[in-house]
């Protein structure tokens, strides 16, 4: 039963990394928490179940819903970040126009989808049952257990060996700086709200393909674990993340498997509650964003 | 003329004082009522509110061609907040212009909006609050869905004997008054059956994910497994369970009543046995007409909740009929003296406690349908 509930853990726990990465880049660039961030996750399934619906393959779907999420990311910075960071506004308004903008999402999606719960057609996401020793688990977990892993590197390699990787870093260094060196900021904070939205989306769409389940509320599952995740692996780091998600879906199995279903959460933020008391950045907080 | 002024509010004052919050009678039997109705047609629990809105609105429809009192409903969505919920109770109790309530749509939710009813001596029907105590909370609380322990034991106890069973295990969120009834009742016809209970697992409202639950379930190897569950998680855990491999004959109540658990779950739900106040292909009075109207007008097969809802409007119809007046008081009076009353659910009365009479029928999935067990 022990080997069930760590596979359980890691498959959830990817997703939940993944998605947490959007909350880490946009706090590493901007100092802000974007809690649009799950509506975003939310519209990227929305987006895929319909480009399923309309006969695309699954592959195709998945870009396209991260393209779409990634653009919803951008209006969302022009709509909620970026007139108040024109009048350099505290970190408080950012915060409530994300949730204001988050809203809005939701509520379109409600008023376009209904309040049912949409799934995939089945002959898309049904994937044989893999049987290992005493685990037993689907292809298509798998496949989102790998692919989450392989974005996170992917980000990892972007921000740490290109040149856009650079400019990012060098802003969340110094945004002042980083100007005056010749980075055009405006572009480097849509291009990270692109990047950080369109693997919120990405997470959405594996997180329904895994439950095959799309509903205009399911980001409300995440929303705080996401919060959690980055807060337990150390605000603004990509790794941080990752140890984060996945330290975060392992306690929420084990805590069920072998204590009380009932303690689930509770076991989640006592690890979180400890973890902040012996480490106050979190467990990776200190290498960050710029360091990555 | 400033005297007559104050005496005019003087009066007025006294006029209020004496009359306190309770809105005066709408208008003599026969005519037009308003109904408000408090349903979730958004948030957690929208999937069952925008049923019980359909069938509101097909039921307003056929009571206003074929009744004898013209029915308006007045919905509005509560957003499966209870704080809402609470302020459209205390908005319809005092605004003086509906005769009666209709809703909530949670049995936790009702907990909480039908004594601001009861206080101001409004009635309220319930079409989907199934918990333990709903109808306790006040002489004019009624509703027209069967309980969970009207229920579940039938379905229990038809499986059991059928598939010999000797252990069970359970499953149920234990964060809403619907399944933790459900488990209380389950639990309760378990033990009145001897069948040993070899796990008990829990979860939270919206939760999506319950394989760390089912691990556990399928290392104990119960014969049965009950779920109580709202329809959106019933599909997630029988879609989970045959993932797993669980083979255990799973039972539920009336949460699982819905094409939605068999959607979900992709044809895992082949088999599941519910215990149900109303099944769609029942030959009850007017139903083969209901489901063919809802399935034109909403392009979907009609739920529990919307066949609920639906003779809601058919049971308002005949109480509101048979009132004195459409004073609070008469319509209660009606609505604990109604007869019998043909709906979509069957020949509908009251019992001494306001409950919904019967026990409901026993169905199980088979090609996808829901067919009598």
């Amino acid at each position: 039963m022990l080997i069930q509930q760590l596979v359980n853990g890691l498959f959830i726990g990817s997703v939940y990394a993944l998605f947490a990465l959007g909350y880490t880049l946009i706090f590493g660039v901007l100092d802000i928490l974007n809690l649009a961030h799950a509506s975003i996750f939310m519209l990227g399934a929305f987006t895929a179940l319909v480009l399923v619906l309309k006969g695309a393959p699954l592959l195709v779907a998945i870009a396209g819903g991260a393209i779409a999420g990634g653009l919803l990311g951008v209006l969302l910075d022009r709509v909620a970040f970026w007139p108040l960071r024109r009048r350099q506004a505290g970190p408080l308004a950012p915060l409530i126009s994300s949730i204001a903008v988050g809203m809005i999402y939701v509520g379109a999606a409600n008023g376009i989808f209904g309040p049912d719960v949409r799934h995939f057609p089945f002959d898309v996401v049904r994937t044989p049952a893999i049987t290992i020793g005493p685990a037993t688990f689907t292809l298509m977990q798998l496949a989102i257990f790998v692919g989450s892993l392989a974005l996170m590197v992917a980000l990892q390699a972007l921000l740490r060996y290109t040149r856009f990787g650079a400019a990012v870093r060098a802003v969340a260094e110094n945004p002042r700086a980083a100007q005056l060196a010749g980075i055009n900021l405006e572009a480097v904070y849509a291009q990270t709200f692109f990047i950080a939205s369109a693997l919120g989306a990405v997470a959405g769409i594996l997180f329904a393909l895994n439950f095959n389940a799309v509903s205009s509320i399911m980001g409300s599952t995440v929303e705080l674990k996401g919060l959690a995740v980055i807060i337990l692996g150390g605000m603004g780091s990509i790794p941080g993340s990752l140890l984060g998600g996945l330290l975060i879906g392992l306690s929420e199995d084990l805590s069920v498997g072998y204590l009380s279903s009932n303690f689930r959460d509770a076991i989640v933020f006592a690890i979180l509650f400890g973890v902040l008391i012996v480490r106050p950045t979190g467990l990776l907080g200190k290498r960050g964003l710029r360091a990555a | 003329m400033h005297r007559s002024i104050r005496a005019f509010f003087l009066i007025s004052s006294a006029a209020l004082l004496v009359g306190g919050s309770i809105p005066l009678p709408a208008r003599a039997a026969g005519g037009d009522a308003t109904v408000g109705a408090v349903l979730d047609t958004s948030g957690s629990a929208g999937l069952y509110g925008d049923g019980q809105k359909n069938g509101l609105q097909l039921g307003q429809d056929y009571v206003n061609k074929n009744g004898r009192v013209r029915l308006t409903f007045d919905i509005q969505d509560a957003a499966s907040q209870k704080g809402q919920a609470v302020n459209l109770f205390q908005t319809f109790t005092t605004g003086g212009k509906v005769v009666t309530i209709v809703g909530p749509t949670l049995s936790s939710e009702a907990f909480a909006t039908d004594p601001i009813a009861v206080a101001a001596g409004m009635p309220v029907l319930g079409i989907s609050n199934t918990a333990n105590g709903v109808t306790a909370m006040g002489p004019c609380v009624f509703r027209n869905s069967l309980t969970e322990a009207a229920v579940v034991p039938h379905a229990l106890k038809a499986v059991i004997a059928r598939d010999k069973v000797k252990t069970a295990a359970i499953i149920y969120g234990n964060d809403d008054a619907f399944t933790k009834t459900d488990y209380d009742v389950a639990k309760a016809a378990l033990d009145a059956q001897h069948i040993k209970i070899v796990s008990t697992q829990t979860f939270s409202k919206g939760d999506v994910d319950f394989q760390a639950q089912l691990t556990n379930i399928k290392a104990a190897n119960p014969d049965l497994l009950f779920v109580g569950a709202l329809a959106v998680e019933a599909g997630h855990i029988v879609a989970d369970a045959h993932t797993l491999g669980i083979k255990a004959h799973i039972v539920g109540g009336n949460g699982l009543n819905s094409p939605q658990v068999y959607s979900l779950s992709g044809g895992a739900a082949e088999g599941v046995v519910v215990g149900a106040a109303w099944a769609i292909g029942a030959g009850t009075p007017g139903n083969i007409d209901f489901v063919q109207a809802y399935r034109v007008r909403f392009l979907k097969d009609p739920d529990q909740f919307a066949a609920q809802a639906f003779a809601a409007a058919q049971i308002m119809e005949n109480a509101l009929s048979a009132a004195k007046s459409f004073s609070p008081s008469d319509v209660c009076t009606a609505l604990k003296t109604m007869k019998p009353v043909n709906t979509v659910l069957g020949a509908f009365s009251f019992t001494s406690d306001r409950d919904a009479a019967g026990d409901g029928v026993v169905l199980t999935v088979h090609n996808g349908k829901f067919v009598t067990f």
